[in-house]
């Protein structure tokens, strides 16, 4: 493999059965609904290189069970993580009631300084909504964190959440609040090794993309 | 997926019948010159066993007294079974149409408990079921195997499809995510995702501490592809409270973990230069082992090899999954050590589950030259 990228960041997807995890991965991965997959046992893995903010970073995403008890099996991914996708339905309230259980394990067993973005998934099934834009927002500004409400069936958002994630991270690199270097952050440097990220910044400063959160 | 082998009994209402040469060489069998399959760890005999020519008309003259009875008894049971089915698939016609109740009543179970218990050890001893049980035997063999017979909870199963269970959302969405590519699955309201559901539902009832884990559904599924509802239901229990599966999915899960650390104790003991290899790329024994123990290899290979490993896992219980499993990993040792993580993961997913799609024998007999030592696994 003749692939070239700055950085690699490890991805976790975590969130209740049935949110559509790892239909958002497809998604993301092959830019297509995948309606007839198996749900998931143990884990599954994919990867995709994105361009964010002129840099190229290699996502390495682990995609879990959701089951309450696959916990003890999951856990193990949680290490090291750089950023995380948290999955609930915006059509099931029970999936978003359990967010709280979620952020706790993420926080715990991955790196600290995990970004994690909110997604609310099912966008499309606007019609059977149990959760409101409005009170996902406010708790994800609560909990510190970024908000999409996405469709892995049409697509939308999908992209956007795991670039919004990527940079998010890059945007810490970038003001020395992640150090890439420290044993389990989760970041790696490619092959094109630009440590030079960490000299004196650059004035189109990345922190300038801010992302809307 | 490559297509199941699909219950010719459920979709087309194919005519059981078997001749005592189709028992003797189901098709496409490769038998191993010496008459059965090779137990010995010797790896130099291995090849010219893979390679062994077909079955000889000779083979079934090696069969001793006792196996002949068997197989005259297997014989006329067949024939009762060809006159069963047609009860049965015209039952499944009216159930098809109707949409009615589900509830289903096969007197091949009746039929079956004729037969002794020894009569199945014997068949054990035939190496058949090493050889893959023939399909239209399945549902009946696994029946007898597991000893599911005569279930006294058969008779509650009518009776918990009333209740209700705190599972059923968790059930809910996971059954059209079954098997989603699977004929007999397909569609929102097709019989399959309806048995499948009840099966699930009474299942969870009657084990209030397991009640659903994600996983099973795959096992029953399979069950449901072979027989009706009840009996497909009454295998479960089985497999569940004897075949150490009821461990698996508990809430802990801690079997899980048992079984995953055996099996790293394994590939350090037999293949430690991969063993090597993986903990240097931090590939854990659990990003693809896990689902091996948990669907007992549904979700990873296509259907007819893995229902063949489920013919053996049914006699011989969970030993076939480590067996499988470092036979899977030998395979393909020299292609994975030169693999990093994301290499590896890929090769797991497109490459190995594919490899034994023309040949379903050679893993079984490679499983079968695994070295595997039960007493240590105790350990």
């Amino acid at each position: 493999m003749s692939e070239t990228y700055d950085f690699l960041f490890k991805f976790l997807v975590i969130g209740n059965a049935g949110t559509g995890k790892s239909c958002l991965l497809h998604q993301f991965i092959e830019k297509r609904f995948k309606d007839d997959s198996n749900h998931t046992i143990g884990v599954e893995f994919g990867s995709k290189i994105i361009s964010v903010v002129n840099k190229s970073v290699k996502l390495q995403i682990w995609d879990t069970a959701g089951q309450e008890r696959f916990r003890s099996v999951t856990r193990s991914y949680y290490r090291g993580a750089a950023g995380a996708l948290l999955v609930y339905d915006i059509t099931s309230r029970e999936t978003y009631n359990a967010l709280t259980n979620w952020l706790t394990d993420a926080r715990m067993l991955a790196s600290q300084n995990i970004v994690i973005i909110l997604c609310g998934n099912k966008k499309d099934l606007d019609a059977d909504r149990e959760v409101t834009f409005l009170e996902a927002s406010r708790f994800a500004q609560e909990n510190e964190l970024m908000f999409l409400e996405t469709s892995a069936l049409t697509g939308e958002n999908v992209e956007e959440a795991f670039v919004q994630c990527a940079r998010k991270i890059l945007n810490k690199i970038e003001s020395g609040e992640l150090d890439p270097e420290r044993m389990g952050s989760g970041i790696q440097y490619g092959d094109a090794a630009l440590r030079q990220l960490r000299s004196p910044r650059r004035a189109q400063a990345e922190s300038v993309q801010e992302c809307g959160c | 997926m490559s297509s199941p082998s699909s219950s010719p009994e459920r979709d087309g209402g194919m005519a059981v019948s078997v001749r005592l040469e189709d028992l003797s060489s189901p098709p496409g069998l490769e038998i191993d010159p010496a008459g059965s399959p090779v137990l010995s760890p010797d790896s130099s005999s291995h090849d010219a066993a893979l390679s062994a020519p077909a079955a000889s008309p000779a083979d079934s003259e090696n069969l001793s007294p006792d196996e002949l009875e068997l197989l005259a008894k297997l014989e006329e049971q067949n024939r009762l079974l060809e006159a069963d089915s047609k009860s049965m698939r015209s039952m499944s016609g009216s159930r098809r149409n109707s949409g009615s109740s589900l509830v289903s009543s096969s007197s091949a179970s009746s039929n079956l408990s004729q037969l002794e218990e020894d009569t199945w050890i014997l068949w054990g001893r035939i190496e058949l079921i090493r050889k893959g049980i023939p399909h239209h035997f399945r549902a009946i063999v696994w029946q007898l195997l597991c000893n599911a017979t005569d279930m006294p909870v058969k008779n509650q199963y009518s009776e918990l499809l009333k209740m209700s269970s705190p599972c059923e959302k968790l059930i809910r969405r996971d059954i059209a995510r079954t098997y989603p590519e699977h004929d007999f699955f397909k569609g929102q309201d097709s019989l399959g995702q309806e048995v499948l559901f009840n099966v699930m539902k009474a299942y969870s009832l009657v084990d209030r501490e397991v009640g659903y884990c994600q996983g099973s559904a795959f096992i029953v599924g399979l069950l449901l592809m072979q027989m009706p509802e009840e009996e497909a239901f009454c295998v479960f229990v089985r497999l569940m409270q004897e075949y150490r599966l009821r461990e698996l999915f508990k809430p802990s899960m801690a079997e899980l973990g048992l079984c995953i650390y055996q099996f790293e104790h394994l590939l350090q003991e037999q293949l430690p230069e991969l063993n090597v290899h993986f903990r240097s790329q931090s590939f854990h024994t659990s990003m693809y082992a896990s689902s091996w123990f948990l669907t007992l290899f549904l979700t990873f290979l296509p259907l007819p090899i893995a229902t063949r490993i489920f013919d053996i896992f049914m006699y011989e219980g969970l030993e076939i999954i480590f067996r499988v499993g470092i036979a899977i990993l030998q395979y393909n040792q020299t292609d994975l050590i030169q693999l990093d993580m994301e290499g590896m993961s890929q090769h797991f997913q497109k490459v190995i589950p594919h490899q034994f799609d023309s040949c379903l024998d050679k893993l079984v007999l490679r499983a079968y030259q695994v070295k595997y030592n039960p007493k240590r696994m105790k350990k």
